[in-house]
């Protein structure tokens, strides 16, 4: 059941930049999933609920700019410490890229956990250009 | 039967076989070409023609196609190419794609997953449920 939801929560945020982390996170509980777990699921059901009618709304009388906006939060996962990234790319007033990772490896500081993420933003920039 | 050890090797591509999606996918990429589009390194199945009659943009989903662009006439003239080459039928403005809902005001495009997150609230006996303003404690 647990992953049977999770799996629609990711189809989910194509359109859903709100839901990524929350389903982020929720992913990586796939293989063990137990009763908080699956508490916690049931609480995004009722958000999505409460905001089924959420999206993205490119304004026509928007300026068509590319807005970046990058984080992490420097050893954010409590069971192993890895610190998770996320960015958003903006078109105008609307989202149109969005990620949110638990890092591969580590962070001893605030600065690499950051750092990582900024690099992996990189990343996505040489695909918009 | 004179040959029972003979095979067939067919020269057409079937419904239903293997390689019928990449013959047909070969297909209409060498057409669009040929009608001046170009296919986008980040994504194979975006095409774009840039004139200076204005830019017409292509998506192609199997045998779904969207037509896009800033100039009415152009996009008229790529769809009655389209309609010439392909059994193809224009359903019109774009409403639903991948159940993604397509709403086009004065004011700007949504794009909105509405009917998809109702109908797993409904799947998940979650619909009317107490509803809460962020998504995980």
């Amino acid at each position: 059941m647990y992953r049977k939801i999770v799996g629609s929560f990711i189809y989910m945020t194509i359109t859903r930049p709100d839901l990524n982390y929350t389903v982020g996170l929720e992913n990586q509980f796939m293989q063990v999933p137990r009763k908080p777990h699956l508490d916690g699921v049931r609480h995004t059901l009722h958000y999505v609920s409460a905001t089924s009618d959420y999206g993205l709304f490119y304004e026509a009388s928007t300026e068509l700019q590319v807005h970046g906006y990058i984080d992490a939060d420097w050893a954010g996962s409590i069971s192993d410490r890895r610190s998770t990234n996320g960015f958003m790319f903006s078109f105008g007033s609307a989202a149109v890229t969005w990620s949110s990772k638990k890092q591969p490896t580590i962070a001893l500081l605030s600065t690499e956990a950051k750092y990582r993420g900024a690099a992996m933003a990189a990343c996505e920039v040489a695909w918009l250009r | 039967m004179s040959h029972p050890n003979y095979v067939c090797r067919l020269r057409k591509a079937l419904y239903g076989l293997k390689q019928a999606s990449r013959t047909w996918h070969d297909k209409i990429a060498k057409y669009l070409v040929t009608i001046g589009f170009r296919m986008s390194d980040a994504d194979h199945s975006l095409y774009v023609r840039k004139s200076d009659e204005g830019i017409v943009v292509i998506t192609i989903n199997v045998d779904d196609l969207i037509v896009g662009g800033d100039n009415e006439k152009e996009v008229e003239h790529v769809k009655r190419l389209l309609k010439q080459k392909f059994d193809m039928k224009d359903l019109g403005e774009l409403k639903f794609f991948l159940g993604i809902e397509v709403i086009r005001t004065p004011e700007g495009i949504w794009l909105l997953q509405r009917q998809y997150a109702l109908d797993m609230l409904s799947k998940y006996g979650m619909v009317g449920c107490k509803p809460i303003s962020v998504p995980l404690n």
